[in-house]
């Protein structure tokens, strides 16, 4: 799927692994250079599902998500159905990955296959949260604040 | 009398990351590790704090920081630097922009390439992305913002 909708994005240079989750974090498809274990992007995905979740709860206008790291950067862009995050070499410019992006993943959107295929997929990001990668103390935190917010 | 103190970071310096010494082994500010993603040998201080939209004090302070942290290193500015962008590139994205937008995407361009501080002639192949961006994010009809994004990403995606 990466390969044959995103090609364009695994062809600029400094990019080392691009992943395609669903909203309860599974790995959909995923692309990466040989120094990458596929192991790790379940981890890595799920950051951004706490981050993507919590912003669609709240109602935030934020589709995408930048973040350096000392040999690189992650970029991540969310869609209602899924999120998509690439893992990038420092050097490679955002407004490239963006454009790439934005390409790629009007493709993918338009082709039938996939409009087919995406309506087996969950619309919702927050209420995955807590059945993905939550431990007891966190789920009874965040049933609080559901709480205290249904009550304010 | 108070000694003349040197400047030591200037508009016009440019600068890389060092490979002494990892931005992970310092605790980096949210906006000094924004500086550091824009670090790629090409951008200018200046042009960094523009894009980050920070005032130049700011932008000084934070470079200061870093290089005195060890993380930077200046490159020398008479060292041999790609700069030539591809002969007839800026020419097919005008095209490109005038076809979706009209014929008033010459004087948009002309004002974008001022914002980057950069004209026909000094825009460098690192800041073509950025531009391409800014240039889109004028086209207010999606279709035609994606037609022309899909070409400049055909057309760019070699230099970059």
């Amino acid at each position: 799927m990466i390969e044959k909708f995103f090609k364009d994005l695994t062809e600029i240079t400094g990019v080392e692994a691009v992943i395609l989750y669903d909203n309860a974090n599974s790995v959909l498809d995923s692309w990466a250079i040989p120094k990458y274990n596929p192991g790790i992007f379940t981890d890595v995905g799920e950051t951004f599902l706490h981050a993507f979740g919590v912003l669609e709860h709240l109602n935030y206008d934020f589709g995408e998500i930048m973040i350096p790291f000392d040999r690189g950067l992650v970029y991540a862009r969310s869609h209602s159905h899924f999120y998509l995050v690439i893992i990038a070499r420092l050097s490679t410019p955002v407004p490239m990955l963006r454009l790439a992006v934005n390409v790629n993943l009007h493709d993918f959107l338009e082709n039938r296959k996939v409009q087919k295929w995406m309506k087996k997929l969950s619309g919702k990001k927050f209420f995955q949260i807590k059945s993905v990668s939550l431990d007891d103390v966190e789920k009874i935190m965040l049933e609080n604040m559901l709480e205290d917010q249904s009550n304010g | 009398m108070a000694e003349k103190s040197k400047p030591d970071i200037l508009p016009d310096m440019v600068f890389k990351l060092s490979h002494k010494r990892s931005p992970s082994e310092v605790k980096l500010r949210s906006l000094e590790w924004a500086i550091v993603t824009q670090l790629d040998g090409v951008k200018s201080v200046g042009q960094i704090g523009e894009i980050l939209a920070l005032s130049w004090e700011e932008t000084r302070a934070m470079f200061r920081r870093l290089k005195e942290e060890g993380l930077l290193v200046m490159l020398d500015a008479s060292a041999p630097v790609q700069r030539d962008i591809p002969k007839g590139l800026l020419e097919k994205v005008e095209y490109e922009f005038t076809l979706h937008l009209g014929p008033v995407a010459s004087v948009i361009l002309e004002d974008i390439l001022t914002e980057l501080k950069r004209t026909r002639d000094t825009l460098e192949p690192g800041q073509v992305p950025l531009l391409v961006e800014l240039i889109s994010l004028e086209i207010s009809h999606p279709e035609h913002r994606y037609k022309f994004e899909k070409s400049m990403l055909e057309t760019i995606k070699a230099i970059v």
